[in-house]
């Protein structure tokens, strides 16, 4: 899995080299919890994607959109000439994923709308009795939005035991540290003051998270918030834990460099 | 109006899919429902952004959800929601909006509706209807499940009367032909239709011809119709409880530029955004300019400058 992450986030530093785009940052803190999902959780392939009897997954964070394109295109939802005209002209695969991508079930972009529609997803599998789980993935700062809070209380309070929302806690957010704005402790008191289980995890320790994700729901009968502790730009040293990489992407200069950390260079 | 759209609800609530999501209200109005349907009544509390958002999570997996509020708590307060979650992706949400124009006239100006389809006509995808009377809301719910993206229905509150009876005849995206008649051409969207309706009698009275369109669905507008009978007219009057300028009759204005049709257009609705003052739905339309008497003068004060 850790061999997965790697290519992918080596894929993802040419991309935005290649590209120019935003957010390489806040992939490469998301990267490693997508792909434990994707690869030993979750229950969503090409085959069964077209049916609700199945897991879901939503970005709620839609700005790693890249990085779940490339586990996407991986996981054969689409081809290599697709996932290559990310960032021209004329793709549908822009910076925040659209519904209607193969694999993508929720268009998102906005923070903060995330939570809402897992949890209508959740409580409609519940009453059609399908056994697939919902799984959202939250930024820290996202957190801030009222309503995150509005839906965290309505989960809790129709106990949604197939709903599990992950906070991709990396410390910063678009142009301060989390920790000035709002303590992550306080989003975790809301969430299991209005009925959730919790639990905290190393985000890039896939031993870790896969024991987690396995044991869900943590309690019976509550939604499960899993709130995972990562790095921004894990992975690159001059990457890791700085604001800036919420918007730059590597020069030619660093692509060499950032490259050879991540083992891309032979 | 309400009324009807529970009775209508409720109907359709019976094979099991159709959810009824409210924002805390519906007092008088929604307790059959509650009492027979506990999975499918959810009673969603003060938190708008949310009940559009799960709406959607609904619509998702397969269910199909109604969501009640007043109309600015349910468009103008989770207006992302709904531009986002439900009109972008399509998915059929049905939100129906109580308190059309000055229904809520003495509670304020935030509780008005008046900008409502002006500001939902951009969004893609989403059907607007704004019925003129309860039986116009119960046949417009027989229809809703045609529509396969997301529809707003635009409610009065209580008590409205029944104005006309070609019901049998209404089709969702189809004006609806109210009279036929030769010299002038009235649109109306809403219970402001009963207005129109009394003028185009006192004006029949005076040797005029009138034909009045419904235009119970706003989106998508049926210009067809509009074009078909403003021929040989010499005069349009639009009729709406909205604010002018981005309503009916910026609809009618646009169709009208388009197809390079010139025609005297007379306007009645909201001419200003915010009001200062309460008072009765009556005496608010009245400060408009949008009782009987006075926009009969006026159309007969138009009609003279015409030379007709």
């Amino acid at each position: 899995m850790q061999e997965i992450a790697n290519e992918i986030r080596i894929d993802l530093v040419k991309l935005h080299n290649r590209t120019h785009t935003s957010h390489i940052g806040s992939e490469f803190s998301a990267i490693d919890i997508m792909v434990e999902l994707y690869y030993d959780v979750m229950d969503i392939t090409p085959e069964n994607f077209s049916s609700n009897d199945r897991d879901y997954f939503i970005l709620s964070k839609g700005h790693s959109a890249p990085a779940l394109y490339e586990i996407l295109y991986r996981r054969g939802f689409f081809g290599k000439v697709m996932m290559d005209q990310y960032g021209e002209n004329g793709s549908v695969l822009a910076e925040h994923p659209k519904r209607g991508i193969p694999g993508i079930d929720v268009s998102t972009g906005s923070l903060g709308h995330g939570l809402s529609i897992a949890s209508g997803i959740a409580h409609s599998l519940k009453l059609s009795k399908m056994k697939g789980k919902v799984y959202v993935l939250l930024s820290d700062g996202e957190c801030q939005e009222g309503s995150t809070l509005e839906a965290a209380n309505f989960a809790g309070r129709m106990n949604l035991d197939n709903l599990v929302a992950i906070v991709d806690n990396n410390g910063l957010q678009g142009y301060d540290a989390t920790s000035d704005i709002q303590r992550i402790d306080s989003v975790i008191t809301k969430f299991v003051s209005s009925g959730w289980s919790h639990r905290t995890v190393n985000g890039h320790d896939f031993e870790q998270m896969g024991r987690e994700f396995h044991s869900i729901p943590f309690t019976a009968n509550k939604s499960s918030l899993l709130v995972a502790d990562t790095v921004k730009g894990k992975g690159v040293r001059e990457m890791e834990n700085r604001l800036e990489w919420h918007y730059k992407s590597p020069s030619d200069i660093e692509l060499h460099g950032f490259m050879e950390q991540l083992g891309g260079l032979v | 109006m309400r009324r009807a759209f529970a009775e209508e609800l409720e109907k359709m609530m019976e094979e099991g899919n159709t959810f009824l999501l409210t924002g805390d209200l519906g007092f008088s109005v929604f307790e059959g429902i509650k009492k027979r349907f506990r999975k499918q009544y959810i009673n969603m509390g003060v938190a708008e952004q949310n009940m559009l958002g799960v709406a959607a999570g609904m619509a998702l997996a397969g269910k199909q959800a109604f969501v009640y509020s007043i109309i600015p708590f349910i468009v103008f307060r989770p207006f992302e929601q709904l531009r986002n979650d439900i009109c972008f992706q399509n998915v059929p949400v049905r939100l129906v909006g109580v308190g059309a124009g000055f229904s809520y006239s003495d509670a304020g100006f935030t509780h008005h509706a008046i900008e409502d389809y002006g500001l939902l006509n951009s969004l893609p995808n989403l059907t607007i209807l704004s019925p003129a009377d309860p039986l116009e809301v119960s046949e417009q719910m027989k229809q809703i499940d045609k529509i396969k993206g997301p529809a707003y229905m635009r409610l009065s509150r209580n008590g409205e009367p029944v104005l006309h009876s070609n019901h049998k005849e209404l089709k969702i995206g189809k004006a609806l032909e109210i009279s036929q008649g030769d010299d002038i051409l009235f649109l109306a969207t809403g219970t402001i239709l009963g207005k129109a309706i009394k003028i185009a009698n006192l004006l029949g009275k005076d040797g005029y011809s009138v034909s009045i369109l419904n235009y119970h669905t706003i989106k998508p507008f049926d210009e067809e119709s509009l074009l078909k009978n403003s021929a040989n007219k010499v005069l349009l009057v639009t009729f709406e409880e909205h604010l002018i300028k981005t309503g009916l009759y910026s609809m009618v204005a646009q169709s009208l530029i388009s197809n390079q049709i010139s025609l005297k257009v007379l306007k009645f609705g909201i001419s200003e955004p915010y009001t200062e003052v309460s008072g009765t739905r009556d005496y608010m339309l009245s400060k408009y300019g949008l009782d009987d008497q006075e926009m009969y003068k006026k159309i007969k004060i138009t009609l003279k400058e015409g030379k007709l």
